[in-house]
C-alpha cells in the first residue's frame, strides 16, 4: 500500500501478515556458503588450485559476515542480485545473438526453401482461416505438462523437437567437455626434418595439467638466450614419456622436477634443463630436431626413451591423434571427434610382425648411436636412459621383446662407449612402501605424477654420481664450460648444427 | 476439494480459489500491490484467496495454472525463425524471462506454498489458455448447453477459439491461430492512437463514437481478409510485433497519413476516425463470428470470454443482432479470468463432477468475490486517524447517499467485498446523479484526472432498464452496450465536427447527459435486489427523490490506479480527488469534515500513465 509523503494515515493490518519471509535468513547464508565451497571444490577438482583458494576465501569471508550481520546479509544479496542482473544481461547478449543470426537465420531460410508456412503468413487463399482444434494430434492433451502437442504441420516441423533434442545434446556435450578441458589442446608444427612438433608458444590447461610450449616447440620455459655464463645446460630429449602427457602439470614433469633437484646439488651454479619431449617420436624424430635447432650448447644431453622407440620412423601427423596448427577446434567435441575417429582408424592396423620390428629396430638403433654421436661431436656429456616399462619398472619382470630389445640396444651403445641406463625395478622400493601402481604409472609405458617426481630423483642422482661435466663445473670455476655464450644465430634460423 | 487457479506473469495477474466446484474467492494481484496490470506472481491474491477459504496447511488438492508455458516458448521461438535475422530485440528481452521465471512457473508457484505454509498442493495442473477462457465463460454460465467463443490476444498459438459446453464438459472446435489476432489487431491501432497496449484498449473503445469509419475500407483492403465465417487473416507487412517491440511498422504509418500519435499529445480527427473505423471492423469480424458460431454449434445460448469480449460495444451488436437467446460474457473476461477458468476446468471437465444450472442465476456472485473487511477494522482505522463519520444504519445510510448524489454530489462507494475483473460493480465505485450537465466533465477532470473524452456508465434499477435503454436487457456486469431511448435523447443541431472533445462532451444529449456517450450509447450495468441489495436500495430512494432510477457509476480511482482495495485506498483517493462523500461501508465521511489533507508531492506520479 502506498503512503503519503506528507499526510501520513496510520494504518491498520488489512490483512494478516504473511509468514514469508521477504529476507534471506541464516540458512540462505549457510547455502550460499556451501554452493561455494563446493564451486571451489570442483575448480580444484580441475587443478585450478589457486582459483579454487580464491574461491574458498571469498566464499567463508561472505557466509561468515552474511551469518554475523543481517545487514551485510542484506547488501551481499542485493549485490549478488544486480551482478547476476548485469551478468546474465551480457551472457545473453554474448550467447543469443549468435543463436538468433545463424541459428533462426537458417531455420527462416529452411522452412522457405521447404516450403513451410508456420505462422500461416502465406496462405491468404484459404476459403476459411479456421483450423481444427481436435486434429488427430491434439485429441490426446497432457494435463500435467507444460507443454501440449499442437497441431499438424508439415512433415519437416515433426522433426523439429529431434532437431532441437540434438543440438541441446551437443551443447550440453559441447559444455561438459569444455569443463573437462576439451576444445584447447596442444597444437602441431609439420616440419620436414623432425616430422612435426608442438608448436610454438602455447600456453593451455587440461585435466589439471598446465602445458606450456615454448618457443622451440619444447614443454619448458624459455630457453636463456645468450646461455648465462657460468651456466651448466641441460638438454633432455625424448618422446611423450618425456612430453607427460596433459594430465601431468608442468611442474610435476620429471625434466622440471630434476632441474630443481641438481640446482639443490649444484652448489649455486646455475642449472637450465630444456627438455624436448614429443608423442609419438623415434630416434629419426629426435635427429631431425638436432638438425633443425641444433644442440643448444648443451653440457648434458640426456636422451629419454622407452625401448619401443626404436621401431618408430620418421612420420609426420598422418596417422596420429595430433591437430596441426593450421586445424586448430573451434569445438571441443571437434576434438574428441578427431580423436574417435584416429582410434577407428588405428584399431584396423594389426601389430608389427617379427620380420618388420627386427628391420625397424636395426634402424632405430642405429639412427640413436648417431643421435649419441651427434651430441657428443657438439661438446655434450651424453646419457641413455631407457625408461622401463610398467612391469619391468615396477616388479623387475621384463617382458621378453623388452628384453631382448634393450639388450640389443645396449651391446650397440657399449661398443661405441655410450651408457645407457636401464633401471629396473626403479618403482618395487616405492610400491613396496605403499605407494599403488597406478600413482606410478599412468598406463603401460607413461608414468604418473608420483612416478615422475620418482624418476627425476633417480636421474638427479645419476647425473651428480655419474656426469664427469656436473661434478667438474661443481669444482670447476665458473666460465669454463664447452661453449657458453650466445645461442648460434642458426638456432635462430632453424640451420641446424 | 480446494483447487487454486492461478494466472500470472502476462499482465492482470490473479488467484481463484474455488471450493467444491463453488467459487469461493477471486482477486486479481494488482489491487494489493498498487501496480495496475501487475503481471508478477499474484502472491498476495493467492494468500488472500486461501484465507477466505480457511484452507489449512496441507489443504491445497490442486493448483492449475492457466496456460502451458513450453508451449508458448515454442510459438516464441517459431515466430524468431519466421523474421529472422529480425527480431534480436525481442529475443534478447524475451529469452532471459523465459529462463528465469516463466519456464519455472510450478516451482515457483510450490516454492510459494511451501513458505507460506500450505505446503506442497497434491496435484498440479496446467490448462490452455483459451481452454482457461472458455471455462471462464461457460462453467459459471447460467446455461446447461452453450457455444462459447474465446478471443484474445493470443495464448499459446491460439488467438481466437469457437467451442461448444455441455453439461460438465466442454471443448474447442475451431481456432485462429497467431499472428492472427483480434485482440493485436486492435491493440495495433491502440499503440497506433498513442494508448497503452494492453491498457488503453478501452479508451479507444471509447473514442470511437466521435469518429468516422472512414478508414473502414483501407483497413480491409490491406490490413486483413475477412471470410463470411468470421475468420480473418492479417496481412502482417503492416504489424510490427513480429519482428519488433512496437505494435506497427512504418508501413502502417505511411498508409495511414502520419506517426502514430504520441501519448498525452491532443487526439484529433485522424486518431477519432481511426478508433471509429477499427471498432466497426471488430463489429464485423464479431458479428460474423457469432453467426457462424451459431450455425456450426447449434447452441441456443452463447458464453465469451477472452480480452476482447470486454467490448462491450460488439457485445451489444451481437445481442441486438439477436444471433443467440442469451449470452453470458465472464466479467473477467481478460487474462485475470483466466485463473477462474483453469480451476472450474479442472472441477468440470478434468475430474467430470455435474455443474448445477436453473437456466437464470450465473455462479458469479455478483463477482463480489474480492476481500471484505469488518466492521470494527474500518472502525479502528477511521478511530486511530480521527477521521470524523456517521455511524449509520443501512436504510438511514441509504437514503444519506441518495440525497447526496442528487444534490450533485459525488460519492465515493465502498461496500461488501470487492468486484473480480475490471468493473467496479458498485463494491469499489464512484457514483454520480445521470441528470447532471456538468458531470461528466467534472468527474474525468477533476474527479479522475483522465482524458476528457471519456463517457461514464450507468447502474439503472433493472426493472427500470427498459424506460432508459432500447434494449433494456440485463447487463449485472456492465458488458453491454445499448443505447439511450430516443425520446430521451435531445435533438443535436449543432454541427459537433471541429468542436474540441470537450466542446463536444459538455453538449446534452438527453436527459441523462453524464452517462449518455456522443452517439447516445451507453455501457449499462443493471441493479437487482438479490446481488446488490445495497445498491438497489439507494438507486430505489434515489428515484423516490428524483423520478430516476438511474446514476454514474465509475471506478473508484484515479487514472492510471488500480481500483482501491482497502478503506485506506479509499480514503486515501477520496481525500486527493473531487469526491464530496466517502461511504466505508456502514460508516459516511464527509469531506468538508475532515482534517486538512497536505501532499505537496505529485502523487499522480504514484501510478504513471495508462
Amino acid at each position: 500500500m502506498s503512503d503519503s509523503k506528507n499526510t501520513t494515515l496510520k494504518s491498520v493490518d488489512w490483512f494478516p501478515r504473511s509468514t514469508v519471509r521477504a529476507e534471506e535468513g541464516v540458512v540462505g547464508a549457510l547455502v550460499k556458503l556451501a554452493i561455494g565451497l563446493a564451486v571451489g571444490g570442483v575448480f580444484f577438482a580441475f587443478g585450478a588450485r589457486k582459483l579454487a583458494i580464491v574461491v574458498w576465501v571469498l566464499a567463508a569471508l561472505i557466509g561468515l559476515v552474511s551469518i554475523a550481520s543481517k545487514r551485510a546479509r542484506t547488501g551481499i544479496v542485493k549485490f549478488f542480485a544486480n551482478a547476476g542482473f548485469f551478468i546474465g544481461r551480457w551472457l545473453t547478449v554474448i550467447l543469443l545473438v549468435p543463436v538468433h543470426l545463424i541459428g533462426f537465420t537458417a531455420a527462416r531460410l529452411l522452412t522457405r526453401l521447404s516450403g513451410g508456412d508456420p505462422l500461416h503468413l502465406r496462405d491468404v487463399d484459404r476459403p476459411t482461416y479456421w483450423l481444427s482444434c481436435d486434429s488427430d494430434a491434439r485429441k490426446v492433451r497432457h494435463i500435467r505438462a507444460m507443454y501440449t502437442t499442437e497441431a499438424a504441420t508439415p512433415a519437416g516441423r515433426r522433426l523439429l523437437p529431434f532437431v532441437a533434442g540434438a543440438l541441446g545434446l551437443l551443447l550440453s556435450a559441447e559444455i561438459v567437455l569444455r569443463l573437462m578441458g576439451f576444445g584447447d589442446p596442444v597444437i602441431y608444427r609439420v616440419d620436414a626434418a623432425s616430422g612435426y612438433y608442438p608448436a610454438p608458444n602455447q600456453d593451455v590447461s587440461r585435466s589439471g595439467g598446465r602445458t606450456v610450449i615454448n618457443e622451440f616447440g619444447m614443454r619448458s620455459p624459455p630457453v636463456k638466450d645468450p646461455k648465462p655464463e657460468g651456466e651448466l645446460r641441460v638438454l633432455m630429449i625424448g618422446d611423450s614419456t618425456l612430453f607427460g602427457g596433459s594430465y601431468i602439470d608442468q611442474d610435476d614433469l620429471y625434466s622440471r622436477r630434476l632441474e630443481s633437484l641438481l640446482q639443490g646439488k649444484a652448489n649455486g651454479r646455475p642449472i637450465e634443463v630444456i627438455s624436448i619431449g614429443v608423442n609419438g617420436w623415434g630416434p629419426f624424430h629426435k635427429l631431425g630436431y638436432l638438425e633443425k635447432y641444433g644442440t643448444f650448447n648443451a653440457d648434458i644431453a640426456i636422451v629419454c626413451l622407452p625401448y619401443g622407440d626404436i621401431y618408430r620412423p620418421l612420420s609426420g601427423l598422418e596417422g596420429k591423434p595430433y591437430l596441426p596448427e593450421n586445424a586448430r577446434p573451434t569445438f571441443a567435441l571437434q576434438e574428441v571427434v578427431h580423436h574417435l575417429l584416429w582410434r577407428a582408424q588405428t584399431s584396423t592396423i594389426g601389430p608389427l610382425s617379427e620380420a618388420d620390428k627386427d628391420y625397424h629396430a636395426r634402424r632405430g638403433i642405429k639412427a640413436y648411436l648417431e643421435l649419441g654421436q651427434t651430441l657428443r661431436d657438439a661438446g655434450s656429456e651424453v646419457f641413455f636412459a631407457v625408461l622401463p616399462s610398467r612391469a619391468a619398472g615396477l616388479t623387475g619382470e621384463q617382458p621378453a621383446d623388452e628384453r631382448r630389445r634393450v639388450a640389443e640396444l645396449t651391446e650397440a651403445f657399449r661398443v661405441e662407449g655410450f651408457t645407457v641406463d636401464y633401471p629396473t625395478e626403479l618403482f618395487r622400493s616405492s610400491r613396496a612402501g605403499g605407494r599403488k601402481a597406478a600413482e606410478i604409472y599412468h598406463d603401460e609405458v607413461h608414468l604418473d605424477r608420483e612416478g615422475h617426481r620418482l624418476y627425476a630423483e633417480w636421474l638427479s642422482e645419476r647425473i651428480t654420481t655419474s656426469s664427469q661435466r656436473f661434478n667438474k663445473n661443481n669444482r670447476a670455476s665458473k666460465g669454463d664450460t664447452p661453449s657458453s655464450g650466445s645461442l648460434p644465430g642458426s638456432l635462430r634460423r632453424g640451420g641446424g648444427l | 476439494m480446494n483447487i487454486l487457479g492461478i494466472s500470472a506473469l502476462y499482465h492482470d495477474s490473479a488467484a481463484c480459489l474455488v471450493q467444491d466446484g463453488r467459487i469461493v474467492a477471486a482477486a486479481q494481484e494488482e489491487r494489493f500491490t498498487r501496480k495496475k496490470h501487475d503481471p508478477a506472481l499474484p502472491n498476495n491474491a493467492i494468500l488472500y484467496c486461501l484465507r477466505e477459504g480457511q484452507v489449512p496447511s496441507g489443504g491445497i488438492d490442486m493448483v492449475v495454472f492457466y496456460d502451458k508455458p513450453l508451449t508458448k516458448f515454442t510459438r516464441l521461438l517459431s515466430t524468431y525463425s519466421e523474421v529472422a535475422p529480425a527480431g534480436m530485440k525481442s529475443l534478447l528481452m524475451a529469452i532471459p524471462v523465459w529462463l528465469k521465471e516463466k519456464s519455472l512457473i510450478p516451482y515457483h508457484i510450490e516454492r510459494f506454498l511451501k513458505k507460506s505454509g500450505y505446503g506442497r498442493p497434491r496435484d498440479f495442473l496446467l490448462t490452455e489458455h483459451h481452454h482457461s477462457h472458455a471455462a471462464s465463460a461457460f462453467y459459471p454460465s447460467q446455461f446447461q448447453e452453450a457455444a462459447i467463443i474465446t478471443v484474445d490476444g493470443v495464448g499459446e498459438w491460439t488467438s481466437t477459439a469457437i467451442g461448444v459446453g455441455e453439461g460438465h464438459s466442454m471443448r474447442l472446435l475451431f481456432e485462429q491461430r497467431f499472428p492472427h489476432s483480434l485482440g493485436m489487431l486492435y491493440s495495433a491501432f491502440t499503440y497506433f492512437t498513442g494508448f497503452r497496449v494492453n491498457s488503453g484498449e478501452y479508451k479507444l473503445m471509447g473514442l470511437a463514437p466521435y469518429g468516422e469509419p472512414k478508414y473502414v475500407d483501407l483497413i480491409k483492403d490491406k490490413l486483413l481478409t475477412i471470410r463470411e465465417d468470421g475468420s480473418f487473416h492479417l496481412n502482417l507487412e503492416y504489424f510490427g510485433y513480429l519482428d519488433d517491440l512496437k505494435m506497427t511498422n512504418h508501413r502502417f504509418t505511411e498508409l495511414f497519413g502520419g506517426p502514430p500519435r504520441k501519448p498525452e499529445t491532443d487526439i484529433t480527427v485522424r486518431e477519432m476516425d481511426l478508433a471509429r473505423s477499427i471498432q466497426a471492423v471488430t463489429e464485423e469480424i464479431m458479428l460474423k463470428m457469432a453467426r457462424y458460431t451459431r450455425v456450426v454449434t447449434g447452441k441456443r445460448h452463447l458464453c465469451m470470454a477472452g480480452g476482447v469480449a470486454l467490448n462491450c460495444v460488439a457485445n451489444g451488436k451481437i445481442l441486438h443482432e439477436k444471433i443467440f437467446d442469451d449470452v453470458f460474457i465472464q466479467p473477467a473476461a481478460g487474462d485475470a479470468g483466466g485463473a477462474l477458468g483453469a480451476a472450474l476446468y479442472a472441477w468440470h471437465h478434468i475430474l467430470g463432477n455435474p455443474r448445477t444450472v436453473d437456466g437464470v442465476h450465473d455462479s458469479m456472485r455478483g463477482a463480489m468475490l474480492g476481500p471484505s473487511f469488518p466492521r470494527e477494522q474500518i472502525k479502528r482505522f477511521l478511530d486511530d486517524n480521527k477521521l470524523p463519520y456517521h455511524d449509520l444504519p443501512d436504510g438511514e445510510r441509504n437514503e444519506y447517499i441518495a440525497k447526496a448524489v442528487a444534490e450533485e454530489k459525488v460519492v465515493g462507494l465502498f461496500q461488501g467485498r470487492m468486484e473480480f475483473g475490471p468493473r467496479s460493480l458498485c463494491a469499489r465505485s464512484i457514483i454520480a446523479d445521470a441528470r447532471s450537465t456538468k458531470m461528466q466533465s467534472y468527474l474525468n477532470i477533476a474527479t479522475k484526472f483522465r482524458e476528457s473524452f471519456r463517457p461514464f456508465a450507468p447502474i439503472v434499477l433493472e426493472e427500470d432498464a427498459a424506460s432508459f435503454f432500447e434494449m433494456g436487457c440485463i447487463s449485472p456486469y456492465m458488458l453491454l452496450c445499448d443505447q439511450v431511448l430516443p425520446k430521451r435523447c435531445v435533438p443535436q443541431t449543432k454541427q459537433t465536427r471541429g468542436l474540441t472533445l470537450k466542446e463536444w462532451v459538455n453538449q446534452p444529449r438527453s436527459d441523462v447527459p453524464a452517462i449518455t456517450h456522443v452517439d447516445n450509447s451507453a455501457r449499462i450495468q443493471t441493479i437487482d435486489r438479490e446481488r446488490n441489495p445495497r445498491t438497489h436500495d439507494i438507486l430505489t430512494r434515489f428515484k423516490r427523490m428524483t423520478g430516476y432510477g438511474i446514476m454514474v457509476n465509475t471506478s473508484f480511482n484515479v487514472r492510471s490506479e488500480p481500483i482501491v482495495c482497502t478503506p485506506e485506498d479509499a480514503y486515501r483517493c477520496f481525500m486527493r480527488t473531487g469526491i464530496d462523500v466517502l461511504v466505508l461501508d456502514d460508516f459516511v465521511l464527509d469531506k468538508s469534515a475532515q482534517p486538512a489533507w497536505e501532499e505537496k508531492s505529485d502523487w499522480q506520479k504514484e501510478f504513471g500513465l495508462d
